[in-house]
């Protein structure tokens, strides 16, 4: 984590990008970090973070180039063109990202703090040629020198310099879990704060799984769950027209860990749309879309595994279908 | 021994109680004549004296004691104080007493507010909305994951003084327990002597450093977290911050000779005064930021910290200041 | 077979919200009792020395009800539920309308409950929120089937009364600070009516200084908009916290509070309205007839052995269910279990005073932005553990580590002068020449700071 300035490298760096925020980098990549380290893969066309739960959960953030405003990736330094690989600590690099905009959120707060009472203090008149008051934005470099160099972010804003240099981890990518959109079982498109509302509807009954059932007539979509202070269930009989795309052969049942749908619920907050699919082999796919400033739609793909259908005894409670 | 005195700048009071209070919860109070002090020693961390011309706070003080120069001693809880100054900051006015009460001497405050009558109990009492109330606030994950039983929670601030029909007063006493000491006991506690500064400068506003130091630490805890699972004590595994001045700021150059910061000064922009501080303790004195005192540092190299915090009278430009003093203890490498 | 219905609005599930989450902090188990003309929900506390009752009107409070009951007992049917389910279904749902404005999004449309009891079915208590934008969620509560304990008492007796605003008891009570177990209430003289908090812990040595904040507030007797008590400086000693729990929640309701009360010893009944509810309190009040002020006195001397167990009485009803339950209980013994007085059993929650920022228990006017300068914290969990531990002056019998005695300072000084550890720059030995330690402002000015 020392801040000591690599020099004496005349080649260019491996890879280099600049952003003048932060906010969109940080908002994408908290919705995965539901692990502690993470798997980064750097491409032409943006930065790839994946994060794996025991084979059992992935959740994946890209990062497009269009997030920054300078992108360069030199891999002809590079003989076999292999794309640089490595993993980090993501919660370390999230932290890092939050140095940006601290001391200028703190300065602005001090501004507006400012009430009229106070006005004998002459202590920190804002400078009139300070960053803030020229709207001077401020950039976050990521910085890879070559393979194996640690990551450096350099934030430079309002006078203040930071740069963090990340160690890189080697990269032990594991297998995506398959998802066979050849062999889709249904799939919706929907307003993601539609299914963040249906988990908050389930999470106080402390479940620990959630069963997730499509179906082409009523209810449609239908999850419910059972846990040790009752059951609870939530469908969208009246609410078919939630549902912006609705395509589904036969019905399609499968339960999952509550625990691990619910570490999607990020994701579910920061996103305009969710596509909803799942698959023969009863693997759900979650695809978020998330609109940020400046029209860029960025997306984050998870993935996740069904408990064994046979296993069913996890005190639900059966007689579900009677009707109040 | 006799302490008697009303109160006053009660919001600035409150606010040195709450930076003290963040270091320890219990100070040592030396009233004297002139000054009051504060003294908090954390058994880890950096130490604070505070000393405050007595009509920074107080007024139409009576002080009468048996010991030498007319000093009375107390061990004070700061959490009760400060709970204490929040009933009086809207009070019309307070004073502070020493007394006994059970056999157990305590400061005792008075605060006289008064309060907003209810001359109409009609149908305008919907101000209680509960529509407005955060208990599961905006639904989701917030309120529906956490463990929703933050009862407490549940209520939400409601304005004091509406709608004044009538005003009626209220006596409110505050009894804080304290102890004397003896001055024998205290008198032998010494503030620390440190060698004359390397640099010194005027600190950035202690907002914006506060929120770069919690970063730097919040991220130095998250990284020694995945990397290490090492059982190794707190204290000593807490984040440390080097800290590093020079003598080419802004500041006017010093017609001294031979002082440090004359040779810091003239061995150029290089060379860099550094001291290496707790993350956490840290934090904790920048806590005094909410003063809004000017503040000077004081850099001996490789040694120590020490921050002046000067916190001007609003009310008497002409006033001395109140000088708050942390030393903040530099760790080895 | 269902043998109560009934729907709520958004407003009915709030105020019922509001109703549990009073009656949560007397006991996690809520005991539901319908009638064909209202619905009841109670809670005694274990202790057996406060008791909660808020009687919803059937025609008033509901958009539908319906009362169907059961063939053993027409009369009326019972269970008990565990509140924290309750509280978190009927939560408030976000209407976020910004969001959503034309759907109102999953603010709450209606509610509709049931109760199912039948032999050989599983009895139910069963949820239905419908929200504004069609989704809906059904809840399957289990419920247990056992006959409330509802405290007794007798008006006739009671011939001391006040009634007061909601909103000017709650600001007095916002001056009481955390850790404090009793609140005495008299009248001092013909024009003033003292609230004295107080505690009964035992505090010496060191520990004096853990003491809870001492409060009293005198408040003048028209304050009240009737106080009737016939006899001059009768203390009245009941909980804080079951008195904080009223307060709190009648304030939402704005309503007049009233209180009946005879003597020490004996319950206090406090009521008050609201919109097609009735909410009613018992509480069983501390200290003896004659000298209540003396005897707190003496038992924090230690002089005296703690008060005998004061419990509310009880009236019971018989069960009557076809739900599968244990044989019905016999009948909770008012005076059994040795219960130390109104003193709350091992608080669940922690009675440390909020953090100094982010006020959201007071009504005092918040302090700027006082948050920002809280002390960083890394690990939330740890953390919080840690500040919790140095800010509790109550809770535990343990010395707290964090409480200074100057004696030990001076102890360590010499020791840190010389010892190890943090290298504390601080060196005496230094031959340098010293700067005071304090500066006063003309010195600083003298190094060429400040000259503007």
């Amino acid at each position: 984590m020392a801040s000591s300035v690599r020099s004496g490298s005349t080649q260019p760096p491996l890879f280099k990008a600049i952003a003048s925020s932060t906010r969109q980098i940080y908002q994408l990549l908290k919705c995965i970090s539901f692990t502690a380290k993470v798997h980064v893969q750097i491409t032409q066309d943006g930065i790839r973070f994946a994060a794996d739960h025991s084979r059992v959960m992935q959740g994946v953030a890209f990062l497009d180039k269009e997030l920054f405003t300078t992108y360069t990736l030199n891999l002809a330094e590079n003989e076999d063109g292999a794309l640089p690989q490595f993993q980090i600590n993501l919660a370390a690099f999230l932290e890092a990202l939050q140095i940006f905009g601290a001391s200028d959120v703190a300065a602005k707060q001090a501004k507006a703090d400012a009430e009229p009472y106070r006005s004998n203090l002459r202590n920190y008149r804002p400078d009139a040629f300070s960053h803030q008051t020229l709207g001077v934005p401020g950039t976050c470099c990521l910085l890879y020198e070559e393979d194996g160099s640690p990551l450096s972010i350099i934030l430079e804003e309002t006078g203040v310099k930071t740069r963090c240099n990340m160690v890189t981890y080697t990269p032990e990518q594991p297998d995506d879990i398959p998802f066979d959109r050849d062999d889709l079982a249904f799939k919706i498109i929907m307003h993601s704060k539609w299914l963040l509302d249906s988990l908050s509807e389930l999470a106080p009954m402390s479940p620990t799984r959630i069963t997730i059932s499509a179906s082409p007539n009523a209810p449609y979509l239908a999850l419910s769950s059972g846990g040790a202070l009752g059951s609870a269930s939530v469908d969208f009989t009246s609410g078919r027209d939630l549902l912006d795309t609705f395509t589904i052969d036969t019905k399609w049942t499968q339960s999952f860990k509550f625990d691990l749908v619910k570490s999607a619920t990020e994701a579910m907050r920061v996103a305009s749309k969710v596509s909803f699919r799942g698959d023969g082999q009863g693997v759900l796919s979650l695809q978020f879309m998330v609109e940020v400033e400046g029209g860029t739609t960025s997306f984050l793909d998870f993935r996740f595994v069904p408990y064994i259908a046979q296993d069913e005894d996890d005190g639900m409670d059966t007689d579900e279908e009677e009707e109040v | 021994m006799r302490f008697k005195t009303q109160l006053k700048n009660i919001r600035t009071f409150s606010k040195l109680v709450a930076a003290l209070s963040s270091l320890e919860k219990i100070a040592w109070l030396r009233l004297d004549d002139e000054h009051v002090r504060f003294t908090v020693i954390p058994d880890t961390g950096s130490q604070v004296w505070a000393l405050l011309p007595m009509e920074f706070i107080f007024d139409n003080v009576q002080l009468q004691s048996a010991e030498a120069q007319n000093t009375i001693n107390l061990e004070l809880p700061l959490v009760p104080l400060q709970r204490a100054l929040k009933s009086a900051l809207n009070a019309t006015s307070a004073s502070l007493r020493l007394t006994k009460k059970d056999g157990i001497p305590i400061l005792s405050m008075t605060i006289q507010t008064s309060t907003v009558a209810q001359g109409n109990q009609g149908g305008g009492q919907g101000s209680y909305s509960r529509f407005s109330r955060g208990d599961n606030g905006p639904g989701h994950f917030a309120g529906g994951f956490g463990e929703g039983d933050d009862d407490d929670g549940v209520y939400n601030i409601e304005p004091l003084e509406t709608h004044l029909h009538r005003e009626r007063e209220k006596i409110i006493t505050q009894d804080i327990p304290v102890r004397v000491l003896h001055p024998d006991n205290v008198e032998m506690i010494m503030q620390p002597k440190v060698r004359e500064p390397d640099v010194h400068i005027q600190l950035p506003p202690l907002l914006q450093l506060k929120a770069i130091s919690d970063r730097f630490t919040k991220l130095a805890a998250a990284s020694s977290r995945a990397s290490s699972s090492a059982t190794a004590t707190a204290a000593a595994s807490n984040p440390k911050l080097e800290l590093s001045a020079n003598m080419h700021g802004s500041l006017p150059a010093l017609p001294l000779e031979e002082h440090p910061s004359t040779f810091f000064r003239e061995a150029g922009p290089d060379k860099w005064a550094s001291v290496r501080v707790d993350g956490k303790d840290w934090s904790k004195v920048l806590s005094v930021g909410r003063l809004e005192g000017r503040v000077i540092a004081c850099f001996a190299d490789e040694h120590a910290l020490i921050l002046y915090v000067y916190v001007p009278q609003y009310d008497d430009v002409q006033g001395e200041d109140c000088v708050v003093t942390y030393y903040v203890s530099s760790y080895n490498v | 077979m269902v043998l109560l219905r009934f729907t709520l609005s958004e407003e009915g599930v709030n105020a019922l919200r509001d109703a549990l989450a009073c009656l949560n902090k007397f006991s996690d188990e809520v005991s539901l009792e319908a009638k064909r003309d209202k619905l009841v929900f109670t809670a005694l506390n274990s202790s057996k020395s406060a008791y909660a009752a808020f009687s919803f009107a059937s025609n008033r409070f509901f958009s539908k009800y319906h009362y169907e009951g059961i063939a053993q007992n027409r009369e009326k049917f019972f269970c008990k539920l565990y509140n924290r389910a309750l509280l978190s279904l009927f939560r408030a749902r976000s209407g976020d309308s910004l969001h959503d404005p034309e759907k109102g999004g999953s603010a709450i449309e209606r509610c509709d409950v049931a109760i199912e009891d039948e032999a050989g079915k599983k009895s139910r208590f069963i949820v239905k929120i419908a929200c504004r934008n069609g989704m809906t969620t059904k809840y399957r509560l289990p419920f247990e089937v056992s006959p409330p304990v509802h405290a007794k008492f007798d008006r006739n007796e009671a011939f001391n009364s006040w009634t007061i605003s909601s909103r000017t008891l709650r600001q007095l009570m916002d001056h009481f600070g955390p850790g404090i177990e009793y609140l005495d209430i008299h009248s001092e003289d013909d024009s003033t009516v003292n609230f004295t908090c107080f505690t009964e812990k035992v505090a010496s040595g060191d520990e004096v200084l853990k003491k809870p904040l001492h409060t009293s507030i005198a408040v003048e007797k028209d304050e009240f908009d009737t106080f009737d008590v016939s006899e001059d400086k009768l203390h009245i000693v009941v909980s804080v916290k079951d008195f904080r729990a009223i307060t709190q929640h009648a304030a939402f309701l704005g309503s007049e509070v009233s209180a009946q009360y005879s003597m020490p010893s004996r319950p206090m009944q406090i009521r008050y309205d609201g919109d097609g509810v009735k909410c009613e309190f018992l509480l069983m009040t501390v200290g003896e007839r004659g000298a209540p002020g003396q005897r707190a006195k003496k038992t924090r001397a230690g002089a005296k052995p703690a008060p005998r167990a004061q419990q509310l009485e009880a009236a019971a009803s018989r069960a009557a269910s076809n739900a599968p339950t244990p044989a019905p209980r016999p009948t909770p013994a008012t005076r059994r279990e040795p219960m130390p007085s109104l003193r709350p059993t091992a608080p669940r929650q922690s009675q440390r005073p909020p953090p100094a920022t982010l006020d959201h228990e007071s009504l005092f006017v918040p302090q700027d932005d006082d948050y920002q300068w809280e002390p960083v914290r890394m690990n939330e969990d740890e953390d919080e553990e840690e500040a919790d531990a140095r800010l509790e002056w109550d809770a535990s019998d343990r010395p707290n580590p964090s409480a200074v005695k100057m004696s030990s300072v001076i102890a360590n000084q010499t020791a840190q002068r010389s010892g190890p550890g943090p290298d504390n720059g601080m060196d005496q030995d230094q031959s340098l020449s010293y700067l005071e330690p304090t500066q006063r402002l003309s010195q600083a000015r003298q190094f060429g700071l400040f000259n503007d």
